[in-house]
């Protein structure tokens, strides 16, 4: 990640700094009692612009209009910022009204968005568990990478070792993607792609920073040989316009739950569709956001599941939001319950306690 | 809910004989121009003109419990048989409610005569199923799609006859073209002269517009964006063919003090995406009718909005679905009011039962179920076929 520059810093996900802002959740109750639900991320302060800046905003409005009501929070947010915690507080909104209006109309979410446009949805595992991967039947894998640019030679030599022994035990017809979250600048990236050419890599995610477009760009055209990936940390639909237009990526990857929200996800996916450009949001199959997403939106090929429990854990064990459906073989099918058909009664809810990280 | 039959129809509205003491409006005496306008043989006025005859097609989408959705589009038998003999074949049994994964397939099947009639046939079977998913889930359009966004959708009003549209509330005016561009510097003194006259009569603070519809090419649209600089137009409609991309461009850099429009004869996502990405125009105008549907106007109006430029629909106040998308997205400021009728007559004399006509200017649909039509079913037959006529065409 990118403070890894810092080496006093520990390399785990959870114990980076801004790491451990966990997930908020965002309950949208409409006039008749009739609730929906939607996660965001990140902690307290998405958990306050909710509270304080989002909630005044909206609550009395017609909670259909769910165009008129992100419009209205864009606009709010223009003079502070509309990404980071504006669109990831917002995306927690959207996602509740999208669960709130699907179970006023009792409907599953991706009928009302137009889908279903497959039977099931074919996902990728990503885990460095290569074994447990594919004893569950993926066909598809994406692993981690180990360096950081500031390491350079030593960081290419081990970054190369990794990808070829993955290559080595996935074998040569399979889908492998490696993801570095931001941990490359581009001349790093340039001389890695380099070595890494035979391993013939299905795409290249996230090498740089968010607002390195014009990197991008360069990579894309320096590498045909691979696509190149990004988006979980560009938000809202400007960023993503800005890619599709400087011809910066091959597959956009927005955050459901960071990124604005389904709405917003549905249009980045438009834009991408007219441009000619596949859209896979940021572990879509793990959520049942990203799976309703994924059954509505035709240009959206496959869908990323996250691997984050321990390998011989049976995969319906480890689901935390009830209701949502696990990859069987790599393929997926969702709930078709109302809403985003989560399963979580009131009991399951209580009020955000402040101060708490997430 | 799967689909049980797709069906061409005519809607057989009882015919209502105007008054023959009244003012015709218009479409029946401003002579205008058109592409073909560079054929001295044809008529001007727009009813008569080779190719804007056909007529328009419904479609009926029938839903397996009985319940169907009306759509319209564009483009005579040709649209006809293409609804009925191929699309028809390949929607029914799916399910009503995936509408992406019916427009799709549609898109894919046809994906080598895309534009013009095979999108126009497209854009019925797509409004047809959108009225049907309203009507299924007991809600107007406008909240399926994330609406409103506004209390009432504000208009402009298209026409020449000025005066009439000012005592009707209007406050925004959108005038026709007499002027082909191979009529050179004479036409441009008549279409000069045109412009000024209804400058003084809307005064000098209401919007107006003009719309040469395909007619000029860049060399004339430059004399006229200049000729008419002092008129402070509110923006320049359609002056170039839909085609001519490099001189949209062009235009758009150069004519820096009135907004370019254009849209109602690009046909589908792809044209208006390099037009968008092109930064080649202001203002997107694709007509629901005619470039591919509801679906295909809210995904031109996704990339128009998160690229800063409005969508205006084309006719958009005169059907329900027109007023449908005006009144949900965001960024549509306005709405065009075509005016069909005689001057003193109601205006909404020529609407369909369900669909509410303007007053003073402004216009709010009707929150009933689907698009909100009411049209009795014994108004609505199968398309014939076999009794299309051949057309005939009038001389100047």
């Amino acid at each position: 990640m990118p403070v890894s520059l810092y080496p006093e810093y520990s390399r785990l996900p959870g114990e980076m700094p801004g790491g451990g802002l966990g997930s908020v959740w965002v309950q949208v109750t409409a006039e008749d009692g009739t609730w929906g639900l939607g996660q965001a991320a990140f902690g307290e302060p998405v958990a306050a612009f909710v509270n304080t800046v989002i909630a005044p905003i909206l609550e009395g409005r017609n909670c259909m209009a769910i165009e008129h009501l992100n419009d209205l929070v864009l606009r709010v947010s223009q003079r502070f910022g509309t990404s980071g915690t504006a669109s990831t507080a917002m995306s927690g909104v959207d996602l509740a009204l999208w669960d709130l209006k699907g179970k006023l109309l009792g409907q599953p979410v991706y009928a009302l968005l137009g889908g279903p446009v497959r039977e099931s949805i074919t996902c990728y595992a990503t885990s460095d568990d290569l074994d447990w991967s594919q004893e569950l039947g993926f066909t598809k894998f994406k692993i981690t990478n180990p360096a950081h640019y500031s390491e350079s030679d030593a960081g290419i030599r081990a970054v190369v070792d990794h990808v070829a022994q993955a290559r080595e035990q996935v074998g040569t017809d399979r889908d492998l993607m490696i993801n570095p979250v931001m941990s490359y600048n581009v001349e790093f990236a340039l001389r890695l792609l380099e070595e890494l050419r035979p391993y013939n890599l299905r795409w290249f995610e996230e090498p740089l920073v968010p607002t390195d477009t014009e990197g991008l760009a360069e990579l894309r055209r320096s590498a045909p040989w691979v696509a190149i990936a990004t988006g979980e940390d560009h938000h809202g639909r400007h960023a993503f316009l800005n890619l599709i237009e400087k011809r910066a990526a091959d597959i956009l990857q927005p955050d459901l739950s960071w990124g604005g929200g389904l709405t917003e996800a549905m249009k980045v996916h438009t834009l991408g569709e007219m441009a000619g450009i596949a859209t896979i949001p940021h572990g879509g199959a793990n959520t049942p956001f990203g799976q309703h997403f994924a059954m509505a939106a035709t240009e959206s090929p496959m869908a990323e599941y996250w691997l984050g429990t321990d390998p011989g854990i049976p995969l319906e064990d480890t689901v935390r939001i009830p209701g949502t459906a696990v990859p069987v073989k790599g393929e997926l099918v969702p709930s078709t319950a109302p809403g985003f058909g989560m399963e979580f009664e009131e009991s399951d809810v209580s009020d955000w306690p402040e101060g708490r990280s997430g | 809910m799967k689909i049980q039959t797709v069906r061409c129809v005519q809607i057989n509205a009882p015919i209502v004989n105007s008054d023959p003491e009244a003012r015709r409006g218009w479409n029946e005496y401003a002579t205008r121009s058109l592409p073909v306008s560079r054929y001295g043989e044809f008529s001007r006025v727009t009813g008569k003109m080779p190719g804007i005859t056909l007529p328009n097609v419904w479609v009926q989408v029938i839903a397996e419990d009985g319940t169907y959705g009306l759509g319209r589009c564009a483009g005579g038998e040709p649209a006809a048989a293409l609804i009925d003999y191929y699309i028809a074949p390949l929607i029914e049994g799916r399910d009503a409610l995936a509408i992406e994964l019916i427009n799709d397939l549609i898109w894919r099947s046809h994906e080598g005569f895309q534009g013009g009639i095979a999108t126009s046939a497209q854009s019925g079977v797509d409004i047809a199923l959108w009225d049907l998913k309203g009507k299924l889930l007991g809600r107007p359009v406008y909240e399926l799609i994330g609406g409103p966004s506004r209390d009432a959708i504000e208009l402009y009003a298209t026409g020449d006859d000025l005066e009439w549209m000012k005592e009707l509330g209007f406050t925004r005016f959108k005038i026709s073209n007499p002027f082909f561009y191979e009529e050179g510097s004479e036409g441009l003194a008549k279409l000069e002269e045109h412009v000024a006259r209804a400058r003084e009569i809307v005064g000098d603070n209401a919007e107006l517009m003009i719309n040469p519809i395909m007619s000029f090419n860049v060399d004339l649209a430059l004399r006229v964006a200049e000729r008419l600089r002092p008129y402070k137009l509110r923006w320049f409609e359609e002056p170039l063919p839909a085609w001519d991309l490099q001189g949209h461009i062009e235009l758009k850099r150069v004519m820096t003090w009135t907004a370019l429009a254009t849209g109602e004869h690009h046909y589908g996502r792809k044209a208006f995406q390099q037009l968008i990405a092109a930064r080649a125009v202001d203002i997107v105008q694709p007509d629901i009718e005619w470039t591919g549907g509801f679906s295909e106007t809210l995904k031109i109006y996704t990339y128009a909005e998160a690229a800063g430029i409005a969508t205006i629909s084309h006719t958009g106040a005169n059907s329900g679905w027109g007023q449908h998308f005006a009144y949900a997205m965001p960024e549509v400021p306005l709405s065009e009011w075509f005016l069909n009728t005689d001057v003193g007559a109601p205006i909404g004399g020529k609407l369909l039962p369900g669909i509410p006509e303007p007053k003073n200017g402004r216009v709010v649909p009707s929150d009933a179920p689907g698009f909100g039509l009411e049209i009795p079913d014994e108004w609505i037959v199968p398309w014939d076929h076999s009794g299309q006529k051949r057309a005939t065409y009038v001389g100047r």
